[in-house]
């Protein structure tokens, strides 16, 4: 893992005290994301954490306004982008782009290769004629598929393949900052690590940001600097990935590490597993306080009265449990 | 997994650039359907003789000597023979005439009111789903409700304030059918706009007018065009039971219905004047049945080997 310099450098994107309620019929009000707080500086992958249906697709499609933000504001260099006109909005498009988390329904199937990953010029009016497809075939090189595959179509292409006509699409607008919605969670294993080398070349000949998300610790270690914990809709832990590894202090990673098995038979037996009891609990009315209260084996009176806010324990290591001190 | 480069990952048994190449010819979706239907056998069959008929049905008519309203009361109820290829009816007038020119208006009806279904049903289906929420909610209850009223009342209805006629029953047959292909086309859009690839678009700055024509529209065409293929014979059928229960098209003007309605009450006596009109609908309803299923299995990409 390469270490990147990244103190003193700026953040790209702010998220404050980010809420997406939905609501889902007889006044229900389901929670996906209620009061997310993190920052990515330039250059910075952070990994986005937490088991399937806890908001991080959500928190990452907020973030580049494919939703409306309840509450909370996304600030991304230096504007606000739930206040952007029209004009603006249009640029910010061009800055900040997403990689999807299914290859098969991230592809229209209707359009070839070569328009799909020339849409966002199109639409921007970037490059036209032969200029428009030499970027296409530049692009496609990229990624690390031929110029030959820009007039077939998406179906004739394997799942590691579409997620390559994927990050193409993603970098045709020449993005600064790019929301990875669990791009290899799809892919097969061998595949995964080509993916997350590709994604590191390019953030390294590019300058990129990401914001990197995974249902599994394992993913994001090696490609993230910084790794963001999320449990029901709220960030439980933010620090570095190193740290995180090794000094987790919220219940919740401890738990989510120990389910990792390490690759040597020695450790794997003498180690204590901690086992987490029961479900996710629904994002439909949540419980008051903490949101890991119910599986929490310190469950304290003050975790059931009071949401722990995120604080910084450590430098650079954000925890939001009132048991940790 | 500390260290992952690419020079680790070696593809086996193969070169790198043949590990890319893909084998299969590049079809775009419609020469890959047609390719599929022209395999079909029976929906080949099926569609050449629907051409036929067509042809029959416009041609037929203007090549013919005889008159389809004017009749020669001394050859009345005349047997098929080389004059009158399909015989006479009991007012003397040529049948061959007659049956084509019934099959042209049947036809006529059955094309228009599915293309009517189809503008309305898909512009209203189209706004409903792609805006939903409680627009599309309000928008799907005024078609559940027109839906709930039989088309039976609406050309009685229609009878009674238009007069009886072409016109009539083409606008009481659509507004009986639109909102089924409304229905198709809004489920359709709203399970479409939440694919990924539409995400995709609107990350990419895309407006709505670009996701409906390049995502939503190329999405939805083929279900909408074999909907279309099966609201043609609905409609024929439909027309062929009013004017069977003497609420169709008014004589002298014949339709497919009218004709065996006629045939029918000669049946004891005359029965080809039942056969060539009874013979003609069936044809057009197998064969637009058949062609439909066939289309459906070309354009739908699910079955796609
Ligand atoms: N458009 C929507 N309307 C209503 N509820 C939604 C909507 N989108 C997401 N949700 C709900 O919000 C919660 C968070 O969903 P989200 O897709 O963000 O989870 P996720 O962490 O990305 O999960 P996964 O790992 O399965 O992708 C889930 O309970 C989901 O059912
Ligand atoms: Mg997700």
């Amino acid at each position: 893992m390469s270490e990147k310099k990244l103190e003193g450098r700026k953040n790209i994107i702010e998220v404050n005290n980010l809420k997406k309620h939905f609501k889902v019929g007889k006044g229900q009000i389901l929670k996906a994301v209620d009061g997310v707080t993190f920052s990515i500086r330039e250059g910075e992958t952070l990994g986005l954490v937490g088991e399937s249906g806890c908001g991080k697709s959500t928190t990452g499609r907020a973030m580049i306004r494919l939703y409306e933000a309840t509450e909370g504001e996304v600030i991304f260099d230096g504007m606000n982008i739930q206040r952007l006109n029209r004009k603006e909005l249009k640029n910010f498009t061009k800055q900040a782009q997403m990689i999807f988390q299914d290859p098969y329904a991230s592809l229209n199937p209707r359009m070839t290769v070569g328009d799909i990953i020339g849409e966002g010029m199109d639409i921007h009016g970037l490059r036209k004629g032969k200029e428009r497809m030499a970027k296409i075939y530049e692009l496609l090189e990229i990624v690390g598929l031929n110029r030959e595959h820009a007039s077939r179509f998406p179906h004739e292409f394997s799942g590691g393949q579409r997620q390559r006509i994927g990050i193409a699409r993603a970098l045709s607008v020449e993005p600064k900052f790019i929301v990875c919605d669990e791009p290899i969670s799809a892919l097969d294993v061998s595949i995964q690590a080509q993916v997350v080398n590709l994604l590191e070349e390019l953030q390294e000949e590019m300058g990129l940001t990401y914001l990197f998300i995974a249902h599994d610790l394992s993913m994001v270690k090696h490609i993230s600097d910084r790794i963001a914990v999320m449990y029901l809709g709220a960030v439980m832990e933010l620090t570095t990935s190193k740290v995180l590894y090794d000094e987790p202090l919220h219940p919740y990673t401890q738990a989510l590490l120990s389910a990792i098995p390490i690759p040597d038979p020695e450790v794997e037996r003498s180690r204590n597993r901690i086992i987490l009891e029961g479900d996710v609990p629904s994002p439909i009315n949540p419980p008051e306080g903490c949101k890991f209260q119910k599986r929490c084996k310190y469950v304290k009176d003050i975790c059931r009265e009071k949401a722990p806010e995120l604080r910084e324990v450590k430098p650079e290591h954000f925890v939001a449990c009132h048991i940790v001190k | 997994m500390a260290e992952l480069s690419k020079d680790k990952f070696i593809i086996e048994g193969k070169e790198s650039s043949e590990a890319e190449a893909i084998v299969r010819p590049s079809l775009t979706y419609w020469a890959d359907a047609w390719r599929r239907l022209k395999s079909n056998k029976m929906a080949i069959i099926a569609m050449t003789i629907l051409i036929i008929i067509t042809l029959a049905a416009i041609f037929a008519p203007i090549f013919s000597s005889y008159d389809y309203r004017t009749g020669d009361l001394l050859k009345t109820n005349l047997k098929p023979s080389s004059e009158h290829w399909f015989g006479t009816d009991e007012l003397g007038r040529d049948l061959y005439v007659r049956v084509w020119e019934g099959t042209r208006i049947s036809l006529f009806i059955g094309i228009v009111v599915a293309l009517l279904n189809f503008t309305i049903g898909v512009l209203y289906g189209g706004i409903s789903g792609y805006i939903g929420g409680s627009v599309d909610n309000l928008m799907m209850r005024f078609v559940d409700i027109l839906f709930s009223i039989p088309y039976l009342i609406w050309v009685i209805m229609l009878t009674t304030v238009l007069g009886s006629g072409l016109f009539t029953i083409i606008i009481a047959l659509s507004i009986a059918g639109w909102g089924g292909m409304a229905r198709l086309v809004r489920g359709q859009v709203l399970q479409l706009k939440e694919m990924e690839y539409v995400m995709a678009a609107k990350t990419l700055g895309a407006d709505a007018g670009r996701i409906i024509t390049k995502h939503l529209i190329p999405n939805t065409i083929g279900v909408i065009i074999i909907s279309i293929t099966f609201a043609v014979p609905t409609a024929i059928f439909s027309e062929a039971f009013l004017s069977f229960i003497g609420l169709g098209i008014p004589v002298p003007n014949p339709s497919l219905g009218s004709l065996s309605n006629d045939g029918t009450r000669m049946l004891l006596l005359e029965p080809y004047q039942l056969v060539f009109p009874a013979l003609v609908i069936s044809a057009v309803m197998l064969s637009f049945q058949i062609f439909g299923d066939g289309l459906r299995d070309a354009l739908d990409p699910r079955l796609r080997q």
